[in-house]
């Protein structure tokens, strides 16, 4: 991930509770509708919540392993 | 003894030998082949759309009794999903004393360089869509399991996804680790009971599992939410879109003042998913 992908301005996530701009493919860490941890890149997180039902951040509860 | 002439005292006879520069050019999958690939060079504009129809299912046919009229019909829908190409660039300046200085072409090698990191960066976005599949398998905490390979296929048949195009994608550890496929079909009794079989396994005769190839991609992220959770996915061609422009190029731009040669490579693509339930979000636990 040396390279970032050069487009117009940048995307404002929040990450950690704080609005922050970032390059539309720095991974953001979110949680999947089924609870797993994802990283998705930013220019995603927007759809991902509004249509798919993500959320942002990883989930608060560690998964156990098995 | 004392006062022998050694080859640290004649330092300025005594010559470095240069070897051959090692390139550590990025190891790709070759995904571009397994998802839909459209190249638009020459045509204009910088969207593509990818059309989808709307299912028509068999409960959409009606049987019908003779002499009557049929009067529902069937609404087709079409959908496209855009994909826009983006650009990717890196970039360098090699000043004419490097160039003139070194024993080799100095210039050549940061484009092979360049060349490598972009493919590269195009894998690094293609696998960045796996967690963007709603549908799952196995977990971030659980360990895969040969149940894992059957219910994604499950998945992507129920949506009646081409089983004949389906591919994985694996991150190193979720191959070769010791909670990885290769580890889960030799060690698997239920899955692998006979001698020989592990053996192909062990002598890697065995090019596809679950009738898909498994592909290992160094761009997957082995760290998701925790150290040790890999974003692997599952998915049949149809499922993501690779639009590109001339994929990609190096340039050289002479600095007269700078007395140096810009270097700068640029890639074009955007991939996207074109059909969410034809793919499957596969994270795992790899240690």
């Amino acid at each position: 991930m040396a390279q970032k992908a050069v487009q117009e301005g940048t995307i404002e996530v929040i990450i950690d509770g704080k609005k922050q701009n970032v390059n539309p493919d720095d991974m953001i860490p979110m949680t999947h509708p089924n609870g797993d941890p994802a990283k998705v890149p930013a220019w995603r997180v927007k759809d991902l919540i509004y249509d798919k039902g993500y959320k942002q951040g990883y989930p608060k509860k560690t998964p156990v392993k098995k | 003894m004392a006062n022998e002439t050694t080859s640290t005292d004649l330092a300025g006879l005594v010559d470095d030998i240069q070897g051959e520069a090692i390139m550590i050019l990025q190891d790709t999958a070759g995904l571009q082949e397994l998802v839909r690939t459209v190249d638009t060079v020459g045509t204009p504009g910088k969207t593509y759309d990818f059309p989808i129809y709307g299912a028509v299912t068999s409960a959409d046919v009606t049987q019908v009794a003779e002499g009557t009229d049929h009067s529902t019909n069937k609404q087709i829908t079409n959908a496209a999903t855009a994909a826009t190409i983006e650009e990717h660039v890196i970039m360098a300046v090699a000043t004419k004393l490097a160039v003139l200085s070194s024993r080799d072409d100095v210039i050549a090698e940061i484009s092979a360089l360049f060349a490598s990191a972009m493919l590269a960066k195009m894998e690094d976005d293609i696998v960045g869509l796996a967690p963007g599949f709603t549908q799952t398998v196995c977990g971030a905490a659980v360990t895969m399991t040969v149940d894992d390979w059957y219910d994604a296929i499950r998945q992507i048949k129920a949506a009646s996804g081409d089983l004949n195009q389906l591919a994985a994608a694996l991150s190193p550890k979720s191959y070769y680790g010791a909670k990885g496929l290769r580890s889960l079909l030799i060690n698997t009794t239920a899955a692998n009971s006979g001698l020989f079989a592990q053996k192909w396994l062990e002598m890697g005769m065995v090019d596809t599992q679950f009738g898909m190839p498994a592909l290992i991609s160094n761009e997957i992220a082995e760290d998701v939410g925790s150290s040790d959770v890999a974003a692997n996915m599952i998915w049949t061609r149809g499922a993501i879109g690779l639009h590109t422009k001339d994929l990609m190029d190096v340039e050289y731009e002479q600095d007269a003042s700078l007395r140096g040669t810009q270097i700068v490579a640029t890639g074009r693509w955007k991939q996207i998913e074109l059909v969410d339930a034809w793919g499957v979000y596969f994270a795992c636990n790899t240690d």
